[in-house]
């Protein structure tokens, strides 16, 4: 025999609210995740556009804060139907059967979804799997399962919001809603005290995020430091130099020299842009170096010409495509100096790249090479 | 759990072209996405992935929804009526907030990552303490607010639970 359940905020109104949230919040992280599985992968019919500058930055923001959200509602939600867990006979027939199978890989997977991702964003790998991988696999997963739990549910969705209960003002129904409200209070204080390492105005409250705005050399926060890429010790080689090839008139190789002495003429360009973290923290900086499309002019690179930047470090993320409309943006740089000093070590010194709407991860830092495609 | 005199549910149908077009459309979604988490098996470490999912059921399924059964249930039997609902909405934020903070606690990041100072650059304990405090000033504020004395009689939002018609004990089928 199983427990008894008698809390009267659970009914099929509750569980179809927050039925509504969950499948709203993990669908905002399913588009938002693809779009930057696109972004980072593009196939060939798709082109990030270079435009509108905050466009990346509030879409991974918004995976991240809807993933911590999910995380008391989906719980509030399981909360709501854990009597059916006891439910006995356990299955009514063969579709019955084939409906609860599908909730083993609905519940488990969502649940994966949120914790490696809240133990990705905090720099914890402690499963052994590859994190990105098993993250998008596991989210189709999740989206299949999820359409067979609808096609199963909808009818009880409809019936339960659109059916007003009886007595609006009975002591069930303020529970009910008191619950909600927990619910609501709870992501919110979530959100408030995380999601100012991305909306610059929270920024002082976001004292449980992984990351703080502010924080990190040169007042802003850094993925992979240069000891961890393994670059530290190559940047400071006299020999170094930014070759600058591919389907060019005149490669050239450029000393560090040569390109500060472009940031003092013509080619010298500020951006004020921000670094945007597929982790969901985002932080605006100011950025001085060389108009790339300027640089690419200037060695007979062909007009709308994809490029791809590559980086001193080896593996990871150490290379990076940049499409016709990255290549050529006006605010594209080169860049040599971050809120008006020359680059530290972490942020890619001697050079980086930095363009408006791009990944952080495709923001390459240690630049060696820059081939015109 | 329907109460007497209430007529239940009729259970979902789980036929009718909707269903079965909704288990194709989701079970050949579903089913790609085990493929590419087996074609990618070196990465995804399937064994590894299904250890996690079907733990992280369990232990949500007979770990934790029981425990927070059990405290409901001594906070019913325990709590003055008045201060049964913002003592249950601390209790409920403060266990989400520490679980969810539990990466930034435990702090595993600052191994992993040695040489980079902003990754969890916070002290998450003090903050954390900080924020649970903040919470339960807000707890004590709802109660005080809703005890009877300083509130008066106002019996449409006292009525207690023991009132509760039957049938808003039926959970969602």
């Amino acid at each position: 025999m199983g427990p008894t359940f008698t809390s009267p905020a659970r009914s099929e109104r509750t569980t179809a609210i927050l039925g509504v949230a969950v499948g709203v919040l993990f669908g905002v992280c399913l588009l938002t995740g693809l779009l930057s599985h696109l972004i980072q992968q593009p196939p060939g019919w798709f082109d990030w556009p270079s435009r509108p500058v905050w466009l990346y930055r509030w879409t991974q923001g918004l995976h991240v804060f809807c993933g911590i959200a999910a995380i008391p509602v989906l719980l509030a939600k399981l909360w709501s139907v854990y009597p059916n867990l006891w439910r006995w006979p356990p299955v009514r027939g063969v579709a019955h059967a084939i409906e609860r199978a599908w909730i083993v890989p609905l519940l488990g997977g969502a649940l994966l979804l949120l914790v490696t991702g809240l133990m990705n964003i905090g720099y914890w790998y402690g499963w052994g799997f590859d994190f990105i991988r098993t993250h998008y696999w596991t989210a189709w997963i999740v989206t299949g399962a999820l359409v067979v739990h609808l096609a199963a549910k909808l009818p009880v969705v409809g019936r339960a919001l659109a059916r007003r209960h009886a007595a609006a003002d009975t002591a069930a129904d303020l529970e009910r809603r008191r619950f909600l409200l927990t619910t609501g209070v709870t992501a919110g204080v979530l959100l408030l005290t995380t999601a100012g390492s991305a909306l610059t105005p929270l920024r002082r409250l976001a004292v449980l995020s992984p990351r703080r705005q502010g924080i990190g050399p040169q007042g802003l926060p850094v993925n992979k430091d240069a000891r961890s890429a393994g670059v530290a010790d190559k940047l400071d080689d006299p020999g170094w130099r930014l070759a600058i090839g591919g389907r060019v008139a005149h490669p050239a190789s450029l000393t560090l020299d040569d390109l500060r002495a472009r940031m003092a003429g013509p080619m010298r360009h500020a951006a004020r842009l921000p670094i945007a973290c597929v982790e969901g923290w985002s932080q605006e900086a100011n950025w001085r170096g060389v108009r790339l499309r300027d640089l690419l002019e200037e060695v007979g690179a062909p007009a709308g010409v994809a490029v791809r930047v590559q980086s001193l470090q080896r593996g990871g993320y150490s290379s990076a495509l940049l499409n016709p409309a990255h290549a050529h943006d006006p605010d594209t740089l080169l860049a040599l100096e971050l809120n008006g000093a020359p680059l530290h070590p972490d942020h890619g010194f001697p050079v980086r790249l930095i363009a408006p709407n791009n990944p952080g991860v495709m923001q390459t830092k240690w630049l060696e090479s820059v081939t015109v495609l | 759990m329907s109460g007497p005199g209430t007529t239940p549910d009729p259970p979902e149908p789980l036929a009718g072209w909707r269903w079965w077009t909704g288990l194709a459309v989701g079970g050949a979604v579903g089913l790609f996405g085990l493929a590419g988490l087996l074609r990618d098996a070196t990465k995804t470490m399937p064994l590894v992935w299904l250890k996690w999912l079907v733990g992280l059921v369990v232990v949500h399924d007979f770990v934790l929804a029981p425990l927070v059964l059990l405290a409901g249930r001594r906070l019913r039997d325990w709590a003055p009526e008045t201060w049964r609902w913002p003592v249950r909405l601390g209790l409920i934020t403060s266990g989400v907030l520490v679980l969810a903070s539990v990466p930034v606690l435990v702090g595993v990041g600052r191994r992993t990552q040695p040489h980079n100072a902003s990754v969890l650059p916070g002290n998450y304990p003090l903050a954390l303490a900080v924020v649970l405090s903040l919470v339960w000033l807000g707890v004590l504020a709802l109660g005080i607010w809703g005890s009877p004395r300083r509130r008066g009689p106002s019996p449409g939002r006292r009525t207690t639970i023991e009132e509760t018609p039957a049938d808003a004990n039926r959970p969602a089928s």
